[in-house]
């Protein structure tokens, strides 16, 4: 009977013209990438924001009677510590669920920060051409060239480790791929017809920036934007896992691995776990941005 | 295509130059050297003692200049924290990089544009989709951690590859599968775009109107064009690997000029970690431009801007 429905429901859609938003709402429930994504980013996104609710002790309580219990499915575990404990005797599921913050946290930040300074860049570049693109295209040209991951190594241990500084030298490091989106489709867009009408009526730079040409670039920088945000992730990680990122005892999944390293070979859950946190974290965001792109623009996706 | 190698050289010279300037600001920048030499408990004379005797006292454009012209007399300048030559550390330790980024490289290519062009053969078939999927799981893979888990599996529990140091080249077989694993998802996808475009090009279909086997179309026709574009993506990659092997030399204990990077970074010594990154800008420019003058032989049109 349902299945009838459903038939005749198809069959109706095809009849009716979709507008393009509900063309897009129907791709978007038929992409597999984009829902599986999209499920575990805004799953991650709650739990870091919620830590507190969701963490069932606290990540930071020593309790070193209880040191190196593993997790509840390998022998000696219990319920209690689901995922077990490391070497000071902290739960390591809570420890998990706060590290999803700083992971969070310093990739969405990062990647904003990119973002502003990549797409003010692209969009003037893009708009304004002659001098001003050449200066930006030379400004890429010399980011590309430096080492990203070493020069935020250095300047986040010279500053001095902490997310906020994090945030601004992986965001200051990032704004390539904005940059060369951006400045692409507004040397496109800019020479449009709808442009020059906006112009016509009286529409100053400005309103033409940000009224006619910005909004088009919505979805492509949304993107970029997870693309960046997977990098970002996996930076931050590197640098705590190399002690130069988030400092102890602030809970981190690169920190977390680093600290595990010492005992990995008996204890090998204790980098695994959050190596595997990691690796869902960033596969998600991904799948997510790529099925943004697919969804949106499917022309791009090669 | 003189003009354009000229045009290149020139543009890579500019690129350096202002890359060496902002490597110089931002790390001088970053924080007080003279207080990073002196060590967290120094006391507050003895940090202004060492800004006198380091010079760091003096304006940050004289100290520019000094160290910009003694880099191109060919002095490196001194490590603080090796108290010894910077550019004897370089030549100590650039072997085992180099090595470990051209073993990288292979591993890109040798996995990358064989799972590219099978891919291209039956776009969306199953081995399709197994290369696109490969590919996205290995770019969400952290290096690190791929590193450590390999660590455990391989160097314990079936012991094959020895997992720390740099002595015989089995100590390179895990460093470099790990590092190249890496690019291999954008050389993929990249062999794939290009070989789907080429397959579907007008003289493709008339090499095979014209009966010839489709391994000769393959290999003689259509790869040529299509690995044009993968030509300076590998050059840029193995710029990559060259100033990216810092957590790969950290994780598997390779003495190379990462791991060297990494240290420095931790001894506060300036001098060692301003040259090191641009030393590694340098080499990224020499190899971009070297990858765009390759290009522009193999492809007349890339001489045109």
């Amino acid at each position: 009977m349902t299945t009838t429905a459903n038939a005749v429901a198809a069959m109706a859609d095809d009849i009716i013209d979709l507008t393009p938003k509900e063309r897009m709402i129907r791709k978007a429930k038929s992409h597999f990438g984009f829902k599986f994504g999209a499920f575990i980013v805004i799953s991650f996104a709650l739990i870091a924001i919620f830590a507190p609710l969701f963490a069932p002790h606290d990540p930071y309580l020593q309790d070193l009677a209880k040191r190196l219990v593993p997790p509840v499915w390998q022998e000696g575990g219990s319920w209690e510590h689901i995922l077990g404990t490391d070497a000071l005797g902290r739960d390591y599921l809570s420890r998990l669920i706060y590290g999803a913050r700083i992971s969070m946290g310093v990739g969405f930040g990062a990647a904003t920060l990119g973002c502003l300074i990549g797409v003010t860049i692209g969009l003037s570049a893009g708009y304004l051409g002659g001098r001003v693109d050449q200066a930006a295209s030379f400004l890429l040209t010399c980011q590309l060239a430096l080492p990203s991951l070493l020069l935020a190594m250095a300047l986040v241990f010279f500053v001095g480790s902490s997310v906020p500084t994090l945030v601004i030298v992986l965001g200051v490091l990032h704004w390539q791929y904005y940059m060369v989106v951006t400045r692409t489709l507004t040397r496109q867009i800019r020479s449009l017809e709808y442009v020059a009408a906006a112009r016509s009526i009286g529409s100053t730079d400005r309103q033409i920036l940000f009224y006619e040409i910005l909004p088009n670039l919505f979805n492509q920088i949304i993107v970029v934007f997870s693309l960046e945000m997977a990098v970002v992730i996996i930076h931050e990680a590197s640098l705590s896992f190399l002690g130069v990122g988030v400092q102890p005892p602030t809970a981190s999944w690169g920190l977390m691995i680093a600290e595990g390293k010492t005992m990995m070979y008996f204890k090998p859950y204790l980098v695994v776990i959050p190596g595997a946190a990691l690796f869902l974290l960033v596969l998600a965001v991904n799948l997510l941005g790529d099925g943004i792109r697919d969804i949106t623009a499917p022309e791009s996706r090669n | 295509m003189l003009r354009f190698i000229l045009k290149r050289l020139a543009l890579g010279l500019s690129v350096a130059l202002t890359v060496s300037l902002a490597t110089f600001l931002l790390l001088n920048l970053a924080a007080d050297p003279a207080a990073m030499v002196a060590g967290e408990d120094a006391t507050q004379e003895a940090i202004e003692q060492i800004r006198v005797q380091y010079g760091f006292d003096r304006p940050l454009y004289v100290r520019f200049f000094e160290w910009f012209g003694s880099i191109l007399v060919g002095d490196f300048g001194d490590s603080y924290y090796w108290k010894k030559p910077v550019f004897e550390l370089l030549i100590e330790r650039a072997p085992v990089t180099i090595a470990l980024a051209l073993g990288a490289l292979s591993v890109t290519i040798l996995v990358g544009l064989p799972l590219g062009v099978l891919a291209a053969l039956k776009p969306n078939g199953w081995l399709d989709r197994f290369a696109l999927s490969f590919g996205t799981a290995a770019q969400a893979v952290p290096n690190f951690w791929l590193g450590l888990i390999l660590i455990i599996l391989l160097g314990v529990m079936f012991p094959i590859f020895p997992v720390s140091g740099d002595s015989t080249w089995k100590h390179f077989v895990l460093p470099c599968f790990v590092l190249g694993t890496s690019a291999v998802p954008q050389v993929l996808r990249l062999t794939r775009t290009g070989m789907i475009e080429v397959l579907g090009s007008d003289y493709i279909r008339t090499a095979r109107a014209k009966g010839f086997r489709p391994s000769q179309i393959l290999f003689r026709h259509a790869l040529r064009n299509a690995l044009l574009p993968v030509v300076s993506v590998l050059a840029i990659q193995l710029g990559y690997k060259l100033g990216g092997s810092v957590i790969t030399e950290t994780v598997f204990a390779l003495n190379g000029l990462g791991r060297l990077a990494y240290e420095s970074i931790l001894g506060a010594d300036i001098p060692t970690v301003q040259m090191l990154v641009f030393f590694f800008a340098l080499v990224f420019i020499v190899l971009t431009v070297l990858g765009d003058i390759l290009n522009a032989w193999l492809d007349p049109r890339m001489r045109v801007e």
